[in-house]
């Protein structure tokens, strides 16, 4: 067995005495890297309804409900509680209807908070 | 005056327990251990990671939770003792995940139990979990 | 007059009051010293940078529900916390802080390093007797782990408290202080009974490297795992003031005790067991822990004979003292 300590007290005493590697978050926010992949955004202007998205996502996150009868137009139902932020339904979708943003402080006190309506 | 000064020890003081439910990658876990390092530092707000249920304010569940487990989830969330705060974080723990469907395990571990607050990811970002727990401990009356 | 002085001395200085304060002031400077050697900040929000955390903790826990299971021997449980405690705080009685009369009182009298020591290892027992009677297996093998490493540590630590006491030549705590007073520089014969000492007191706590009877990661909570609310409240001041009498009964004969009455002495005290609760933090911070085998080989291996080998050197100086 070796007890050994000796190596560290160095270590030890430079921290004691260093900025501490902290981010005091709350406070302090933190920057996100490039290419961070938030919450799903859904640009209902663009959707054709072929239903790609809905079939892809691997998490069952997507509906995509038709809101007229006469006219192309869709609203999206993102589950956010479901989602994995794959971004499949980003590669997947044929129009570009969706990108992902740099928001992740989506914390909710119920489920139902976290359901997104796009139309 | 003697209510107040509880209250504040409360949200003060808030021991997290950590219960991984069953299914689930571990990733959530992981990022969990990451915001008590030293980057992030759940301490300053008096987070400490304990063992045991009975010393537990706050659980914070990841995974799904599989058919088998969920006697036993159910037990550790008896074990705590009141008043208790239950987090539910990551994707699988909050409504599956992609273990949804799957024939052993249930949709959300809110099926079970009453959760508190919900952090979206997949695994979640540490600093959404610090989030959830400041959001959580703000709003406790 | 006469006798409102042992009132305040049991009350409020050294006593209950003083003791409650203080050691909750060394748990953060404790846990902040820890996060801080590991690059991190530790408590902040509670209180001016979080110095307050351990009250809160505290009182937080006398407000929640206090759950005693159902096997397990009521009257028993209830009553440990409140025993270790009160056994921990007499203890503190007996650290020489402010009554500098040299005749014996109740509080100093030749003799009192044995019942110091003594009291010390009560709290053991009793983690042992909470473990057991929990009737649960992670507290039953925590307990059972605590006894064992009472047998590790506790030989090398009364080796170590031997030194001093045969090189002043008196079993009273206060009798030893004042000897180093007088004689600073024979305080460098006993740096291996020091270290020892330290040593052992690490393992009497229970922290990291010797915290095996409540492994967080094997055993739960250990002899602790049952605990709740009021009780476990109990244990951790418990924990706070051991600390505090152990740093301070180090102090008060190894590094020459607290002289000058009633406000030196109280500074000298502060100035004493926060440098003692350092090293122990550092200790701490260096460390990760070891296996209940090897922790009883360490203790046998080196701390026992380094132990034989400081009382070899107190006396072959004793014998040569003029
Ligand atoms: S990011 Fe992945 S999981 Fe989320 S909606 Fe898109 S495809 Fe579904
Ligand atoms: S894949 Fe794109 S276009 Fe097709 S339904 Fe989904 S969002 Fe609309
Ligand atoms: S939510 Fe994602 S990262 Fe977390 S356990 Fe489930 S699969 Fe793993």
């Amino acid at each position: 067995m070796s007890l050994k300590f000796a190596p560290f007290l160095p270590e030890l005493l430079r921290s004691l005495f260093k900025k501490p590697v902290t981010v005091v978050y709350p406070f302090q926010k933190e920057a996100v890297a490039a290419g961070f992949r938030g919450t799903v955004v859904f640009d209902p202007a663009k959707c054709i309804g072929c239903n790609i998205c809905v079939n892809d996502c691997p998490a069952e996150a997507i509906d995509i409900i038709r809101v007229s009868e006469t006219e192309k137009k869709f609203k999206m139902i993102l589950h956010n509680d479901r989602c994995i932020h794959c971004a499949q339904c980003v590669d997947s979708c044929p129009t570009k209807t969706y990108h992902m943003d740099l928001e992740y402080e989506v914390a909710a006190f119920s489920r139902h908070n976290l359901k997104i309506e796009y139309k | 005056m003697i209510e107040r000064l509880v209250h504040w020890s409360r949200v003060k003081s808030p021991w997290v327990l950590h219960l991984n439910a069953g299914g689930g990658c571990n990733g959530c876990d992981i990022e969990i251990l990451a915001a008590l390092m030293p980057r992030f530092d759940l301490e300053r707000f008096g987070v400490q990671l304990k063992g045991t249920p009975r010393h537990a304010d706050v659980m914070i569940c990841t995974g799904a939770v599989t058919l088998q487990n969920r006697d036993r989830v159910l037990r550790v969330y008896e074990q705590v003792p009141d008043p208790k705060f239950v987090v539910a974080a990551g994707a699988c723990a909050m409504a599956g995940c992609v273990y949804r469907g799957s024939y052993h395990t249930l949709i959300g571990i809110d099926q079970l139990l009453p959760v508190n607050a919900y952090v979206p990811g997949c695994p979640f970002r540490p600093a959404a979990l610090i989030d959830a727990v400041v959001k959580l401990l703000n709003s406790v009356k | 007059m006469a006798i409102l002085k042992p009132i305040l001395y049991i009350l409020v200085y050294p006593g209950l009051i003083f003791l409650m304060v203080y050691s909750t002031f060394c748990e953060w400077f404790d846990r902040k010293l820890y996060a801080r050697m590991q690059n991190r900040i530790g408590p902040l929000h509670t209180g001016r940078s979080g110095i307050l955390q351990p009250v809160a903790d505290i009182i937080k826990l006398f407000a929640k529900e206090d759950i005693v299971p159902e096997k397990a021997d009521k009257h028993m449980f209830t009553a440990l916390p409140v025993f270790a405690l009160a056994i921990i705080c007499t203890a503190a009685l007996y650290l020489p802080v402010w009554h500098y009369s040299e005749a014996p009182s109740f509080i100093s009298f030749p003799g009192d390093l044995i019942v110091v020591a003594y009291l010390l290892t009560l709290p053991t027992l009793i983690f042992f007797l909470a473990g057991w009677h929990s009737t649960n297996y992670f507290s039953a093998i925590g307990g059972v782990r605590v006894l064992t490493m009472l047998f590790g540590y506790e030989i090398p630590l009364l080796l170590a408290l031997l030194s001093p006491a045969v090189l002043a030549g008196s079993w009273r705590i206060l009798e030893i202080a004042v000897f180093f007073q007088n004689r600073p520089l024979l305080m460098l014969v006993n740096i291996i009974g020091f270290f020892i000492a330290l040593i052992a007191l690490q393992a009497k706590l229970e922290r990291v490297p010797f915290d095996i009877p409540h492994a967080e990661t094997e055993i739960v909570g250990g002899q602790f795992t049952e605990y709740s609310g009021k009780k476990l409240a109990f244990f951790r001041l418990l924990g706070d003031i051991e600390m505090v009498v152990g740093a301070g009964l180090i102090a008060a004969v190894f590094l020459g005790g607290f002289p000058g009455g009633l406000l030196p002495g109280l500074a000298w005290f502060i100035v004493k067991t926060l440098f003692i609760v350092f090293l122990l933090a550092a200790m701490r911070a260096a460390t990760s822990r070891i296996r209940i085998d090897q922790m009883i080989s360490f203790s046998w291996r080196w701390l026992a004979p380094l132990g034989v080998l400081q009382l070899f050197i107190v006396i072959i100086i004793k014998g040569n003292m003029p």
